[in-house]
């Protein structure tokens, strides 16, 4: 075998390994589907949208980095899917009430995330992926399905946005 | 300053859910239970949307009249299900409205015999689809009207969708070919894999190459368009010049052009139907990307391109001086074709009839109107397809200016004063003695009544007869065959008129063949027309037989 052969091992996934493989993703999972709701509610079930769209089919992926890839577009749809709707932008947001707010142990990450939220939605995501998935903004590109420039961009101004929310308190 | 790198790397390890919604999730996965696209409905969720119903009772005033008056709520006559005691049903759902509410067709007589319901307000027009299996729980109280409506369901629960047409998996995906993508949809196990302008299918070990692409990608969708229970992909392709809306049909292998388009362009799904849409405005809706701006459904495409209307290709050449100089066809549904071609001094035609011979059309020229110029013997050329049909490859010596390799772009067919409908006298079929007589109507595009009549009437010129009048004379044609029964037309070869905004310029090809009870008749001719001198009804033609012929 050369070097530069690729050899494919698929992933085969069943209900058996369900708990590993949703300990080993559900940070990142449910940290995006925080980060795009930004609330609990919305966050849990898209969390459960995705495992369970995840385990409805034996699913082959090239290597981890695609699993993960898949993972992450699919929760970004469920994120759209479950967000998007009229019928949630014609009632009340549930982001206001106390019990469904997400809460961090310190007051700066409190802080942080009510910044992150308010920010538009496309900064929101490429902030997330960059800096809580610590993704290289190429893969952000691919994953998004826009340019690296795009990602770039998209990441200079949602920090610019941050630290006009956070009045300069915060470096980045 | 404190540093927000920190803060993020510490949140980074503090997100996670709660147990409890792991455990549901590990019970779900357990459970074999299939994913919806939205959670089961919880009351909670529901509360502030029954409120919001009562508030919206002036709407559902409005709504109600569409499906009859609202009466006391009444259990439908005839029906015996205690439907108080049931207070849930499932259907499916056959239309959605988009002021609120879904008409949803039950299984026979559960819970009402008529079969169909409606619920109103509370529903978003865009929460459910045509086809989705839907299980309504409501209080028990049916309007009375026809179809019977709740107004206040308690929830409504997304049992199954049709998965047929899919979801988008790209909102702005406009990006370099040669990068590489994965494309992964929930619906499909395989995984697509993009990478240096081609696109694969990967299941496990295997990989299967699909198709390639030489240019920009935007906009694609993955769904089953074709209706086959695979996977198609839909997408725009730019080739630096136009853009075109591509689909590429998993099962057969196959990819069409479904439209070319000049601007940009975007693809999206609404209720279940790709559309193509002028972008300005761009939101998102329910899952789904949806424009303020005017919006065309894409046709499903054509395994063979059928000509069921004249297609007009223009050859964008650079060196005519202007795009009203540049060469032209025109395709004929019945198979002639007109060819303007340029000379560098000035415009010329060709004419004749083509064929479809495997992917390429083949021409056979009958008449030209030039001499002395480049192309002046050509007697044939091919035009092959290309882009499913949407462009031309020219293969023949050189017409004029268009060369070999010359690329004609289908074009939207130029606003032209055609078809004028001209009876030409041809006594005894003599080509010397021919007088035009009449000038009649103006026919819109291609009349096939007219056309027939105007057949008829040459039938009966080339018979000998003189007529100042056109007509629909089937009772004289009758009569030129001795007073025998036309029993029928088996085919008439329609005639073309062209009037050109220079001048006209006709091309006529007529062709019958009938029974009388005598058996099979044919009667021909082809002329063309290639200038109008003078005016009025009777204008001066200076014309050319090209082919007349009686056959009986």
């Amino acid at each position: 075998m050369s070097l530069t052969q690729k050899t494919f091992v698929p992933y085969t996934e069943t209900t058996e390994n369900a708990r590993e493989i949703v300990e080993k993703y559900q940070q990142m999972v449910y940290g995006l589907a925080l980060s795009r709701a930004g609330n609990k509610f919305d966050a849990d079930d898209i969390f459960q949208e995705v495992f369970l769209i995840y385990f409805s089919k034996d699913r082959a992926f090239r290597e981890d980095e695609h699993k993960k890839a898949w993972l992450i577009k699919t929760t970004l749809n469920c994120c759209k899917r479950a967000l998007g709707s009229t019928w949630r932008k014609k009632t009340t947001s549930f982001d206001d009430r106390p019990e469904l707010s997400y809460s961090f142990t310190s007051k700066e990450e409190n802080e942080v995330f009510a910044a992150l939220r308010e920010l538009p939605e496309k900064y929101r995501t490429v902030l997330h992926l960059f800096y809580f998935e610590d993704f290289p903004t190429e893969k952000i590109a691919r994953i998004l399905g826009i340019s690296g420039a795009n990602v770039r961009m998209r990441l200079k101004r949602g920090r610019d946005l941050m630290r006009e929310k956070l009045k300069g308190e915060y470096e980045i | 300053m404190k540093n927000m790198n920190d803060i993020f790397k510490s949140m980074r390890e503090s997100i996670n859910p709660d147990d409890n919604v792991k455990e549901k999730l590990y019970r779900k996965i357990e459970r074999g239970e299939i994913p919806m696209n939205k959670p089961a409905p919880k009351i909670l969720k529901w509360l502030p949307l029954m409120t919001a119903a009562c508030m919206l009772i002036v709407a559902t005033a409005v709504f109600l009249p569409m499906f009859g008056a609202l009466r006391e709520q009444l259990p439908p006559e005839g029906g015996n299900i205690d439907y108080l005691n049931e207070p849930n049903f499932t259907g499916a759902v056959v239309s959605v409205y988009e002021n609120g509410g879904i008409l949803i067709k039950t299984e026979a007589g559960n819970p009402y015999p008529d079969s169909t319901l409606i619920t109103s307000s509370v529903i978003a027009g865009d929460e459910f689809f045509v086809g989705d299996i839907v299980t309504v729980y409501y209080d028990g109280m049916l309007m009375e009207s026809y179809p019977v409506q709740i107004r206040t369901p308690h929830a409504i629960e997304l049992i199954s969708r049709d998965r047929r047409h899919g979801d988008y998996y790209a909102d702005e995906w406009v990006f370099d070919a040669y990068e590489t993508h994965y494309l992964n949809t929930p619906d499909w196990a395989e995984t697509f894999v993009w990478t240096n302008g081609q696109v694969s299918a990967v299941y496990g070990n295997d990989e299967q190459f699909l198709f390639s692409t030489n240019g920009i990608i935007g906009g694609i969708f993955v769904a089953d368009l074709t209706g086959d229970g695979k996977i198609d992909f839909i997408y725009l392709y730019f080739d630096g010049s136009y853009e075109y809306i591509m689909l590429y049909d998993y099962v057969n292998d196959t990819s069409y052009s479904i439209m070319n388009i000049k601007d940009t362009y975007r693809l999206s799904l609404d209720n279940g139907k790709i559309m193509v849409n002028e972008t300005t405005v761009l939101s998102f809706m329910g899952g789904r990307l949806v424009t303020a701006v005017t919006e065309e459904e894409v046709p499903p495409p054509n395994s063979e391109p059928v000509i069921s209307e004249p297609m007009y290709f223009v050859e964008r050449n650079e060196n005519a001086a202007s795009e009203e100089f540049y060469p032209e066809i025109f395709l004929y549904p019945e198979g002639f074709f007109t060819f303007n071609v340029n000379l560098w001094e000035g415009l010329s035609k060709v004419h004749g009839t083509y064929e479809r011979v495997e992917n390429a059309y083949v021409f056979t020229v009958t008449y030209r109107d030039f001499a002395g110029f480049t192309g002046d013997d050509v007697e044939e050329f091919k035009m092959h397809l290309m882009l499913g049909a949407d462009a031309l490859v020219y293969e023949g010596a050189q017409i004029g200016m268009t060369e070999d390799g010359a690329v004609f772009y289908m074009s939207e067919m130029p606003s032209v004063s055609y078809l004028h409908k001209f009876i030409m006298a041809l006594p005894s079929g003599d080509s010397d003695s021919v007088a035009v007589v009449h000038d009649t109507r103006v026919m819109e595009r291609y009349e096939a009544a007219k056309l027939a009549e105007l057949t008829v009437d040459i039938v009966n010129l080339l018979d000998g007869n003189v007529m100042y009048m056109s007509s629909s004379w089937l009772d004289p044609w009758a009569d030129l065959y001795g007073g025998r029964k036309l029993e029928s037309i088996n085919q008439i070869d329609i005639i073309y008129m062209y009037k050109g905004d220079g001048g006209a310029v006709f091309q006529v090809i007529a062709h019958c063949e009938f029974d009388i009870d005598d058996g099979r008749n044919e009667v021909g001719i082809e002329y063309t027309i290639v200038d109008i001198g003078g005016g009025g009804a009777t204008g001066n033609l200076e014309w050319q037989v090209l082919d007349i012929y009686f056959v009986k």
